[in-house]
């Protein structure tokens, strides 16, 4: 039996484990390959394609990925949502989550008419948004951060450094946010009632979700000055 | 040097060896098949090797073959050292002497376009050849061909990452003014781009079949995960949906019923097209999912060359070939591994 380098027991064992047995089974070339690797991708949004397809000009024969299976053009479709049921789901029951979603933007809804019919004058019944949509969207926006920390490992010691980040990260990043102060509650009330207060109440700039990201930003403030470790 | 002798010995030991015995079966096959044996080709061989032994290997290289030995094993030893075993070949010590000998020529041909372009820019002396830019953009061998030039024609054995440094360098090059000799020295490489694009098969696209009453019609198969469904549209008609006998009320999620109707909502043909499919195998998502990619195929003959386009660009008529992992020996499941102590009892089979 060979020795084999590893950081605890474990990796040591599992080297050993592996030398016996064929290395086909574990290579991870091919456990783990994209097999839409040499694909194109395509259109994923109803705009753009009635954009793209004018003429009657034939289009080039290309294999491409495959369509979602969330993907339709009906009204009640965002891929937004769609990204949020993904990250609420556990263990694969997305029937559940999907009825806890649909709860949330009817409560926002009944919230909204609510304060409607409050509002007295006419200019500030025009400023209620009711579309539940809408809310959500810029709800979402309020909780993306512009920086995030990063661990960088120099000199032995690992430094938290603030760093950009591309779209699909701070859209993780903010959905995650507001899912976890709805978490933490004790509660006795259902999820959904939860949520659709966190949501109004990051439209309007207030609440614990949108107050994360203020924390975030201060301590990528006080790390201001290991910025530079971002480039070696 | 002594090494390389021993192994040219026993190459040739091993050629010997085996091209009597291919001379020993060649003899007793012309025996067999009745025809003298000066006169049997190698088109005889194949024939009779596939009748005596046939495979179904889709691989053909390991079909069972009966070649003269020069066919099979490699290239014969031809010494590339004289006697003192100084190599003749400029660049032998890099283990692949002919890549480096076109990246060199490539290099240097580089640099001698730039002093031309250096000298005529300081002076305005006219150039002493006609130089010209490439009017069209060039092609590059592939992978594939270009692991076989070196392989068939040299024994040399190349990696990925010296056809991208390949591809790169040819590239810079063709982007300069260039000689005569220049472009007659890319042209062993690459070729101009063809304008041409590949685009969908008309023909096929607009296949249908006409029934006894009259009706036009065309049948797909739709698949994913482990579902099979069979779906026919016909055309003219008023909007009918079937599904194994019953109508949308065969799903019961919302998500399923949308997934069946999308292509339809699309191509706006709602109202003009009837369906009738038959399902079989997979979950209710799965299934679902195999009709749409049925029905978005069935449907192109009856649609114009608008929204084929946006079915095609939309990646509906590709099919999703996602399965579930399977399990794999020393793991509880396709990702998941064991906890440390039970690492321990396992080991302890392959202990002397």
């Amino acid at each position: 039996m060979a020795l084999c380098k590893g950081k605890t027991i474990y990796h040591t064992l599992l080297g050993i484990y592996k030398q016996h047995i064929s290395t086909s089974y574990f290579s991870t070339n091919k456990v783990l390959s994209n097999m839409y690797k040499d694909r194109v991708p395509s259109v994923q949004s109803i705009e753009e394609l009635n954009a793209l397809c004018i003429d009657d000009k034939p289009v080039e024969k290309k294999i491409r990925i495959p369509a979602k299976s969330e993907f339709s053009s009906a009204v009640t479709y965002d891929p937004i949502v769609q990204k949020f049921i993904n990250i609420l789901m556990r263990d694969g029951k997305k029937e559940k989550t999907r009825e806890i979603i649909e709860q949330v933007l009817e409560n926002i809804k009944m919230k909204q008419i609510e304060n409607y019919h409050k509002a007295t004058t006419d200019a500030e019944k025009a400023m209620v948004v009711t579309d539940p949509l809408k809310v959500f969207h810029g709800a979402v926006e309020n909780c993306k951060p512009l920086l995030i920390l990063k661990t960088i490992v120099k000199g032995g010691s690992g430094y938290r450094v603030p760093v950009y980040c591309h779209e699909r990260r701070r859209l993780r990043v903010g959905i995650n946010f507001i899912i976890k102060t709805c978490d933490t509650r004790k509660r006795k009330v259902p999820l959904s009632t939860v949520l659709a207060t966190e949501i109004l109440q990051a439209y309007n700039n207030e609440g614990n979700a949108v107050g994360k990201k203020h924390q975030l930003h201060k301590e990528c403030e006080a790390q201001r000055a290991f910025a530079h470790y971002r480039w070696k | 040097m002594k090494a390389f002798l021993k192994r040219a010995k026993e190459h040739e030991s091993k050629i010997n060896k085996y091209t009597e015995e291919y001379e020993l079966g060649r003899k007793h096959l012309a025996n067999m098949m009745g025809i003298h044996p000066d006169e049997m080709t190698q088109e005889h061989i194949n024939e009779a090797i596939r009748y005596l032994l046939p495979s179904g290997l889709f691989d053909k290289g390991s079909r069972p073959q009966f070649k003269h030995p020069k066919d099979i094993l490699p290239l014969n030893f031809d010494f590339p050292f004289d006697k003192a075993g100084r190599p003749y070949h400029y660049q032998y010590y890099t283990l692949l002497p002919n890549y480096h000998c076109i990246m060199s020529e490539a290099a240097w041909r580089m640099e001698c376009l730039r002093e031309e372009e250096v000298r005529i820019g300081s002076t305005g002396a006219p150039p002493q050849e006609e130089m010209k830019h490439l009017s069209e953009e060039y092609e590059w061998m592939d992978l594939r061909t270009f692991l076989n030039y070196f392989k068939s024609n040299h024994s040399e054995v190349v990696q990925v990452n010296e056809h991208n440094r390949f591809v790169i360098l040819m590239t810079k090059l063709s982007k300069m003014r260039l000689r005569e000799q220049d472009v007659a020295f890319l042209k062993q490489f690459g070729s101009p781009k063809t304008s041409e694009i590949n685009v969908m098969d008309t023909e096929e696209i607009k296949k249908f079949y006409v029934n006894e009453q009259g009706r036009k019609f065309r049948t797909k198969n739709g698949y994913r995960k482990s579902a099979i469904a069979q779906v026919t549209v016909y055309a003219e008609g008023e909007g009918i949906l079937e599904i194994n006998g019953k109508g949308i009320e065969y799903f019961e999620s919302q998500y399923a019923r949308e997934q069946v109707l999308f292509p339809l909502v699309l191509t706006s043909s709602l109202n003009k097209v009837d369906v009738h499919a038959r399902v079989e195998g997979g979950g209710e998502m799965g299934q679902s999912g195999a009709i749409r990619h049925g029905l978005s195929n069935a449907l192109l003959p009856f649609v114009s060359q608008q929204m084929v386009n946006k079915l095609s660009l939309s990646g509906l008529l590709d099919r999703d070939s996602r399965v579930k992992e399977r399990n794999k020996p020393g793991q509880k499941k396709a990702r998941k591994q064991f906890q440390w102590y039970e690492l321990i009892k396992a080991c302890c089979k392959f202990l002397p």
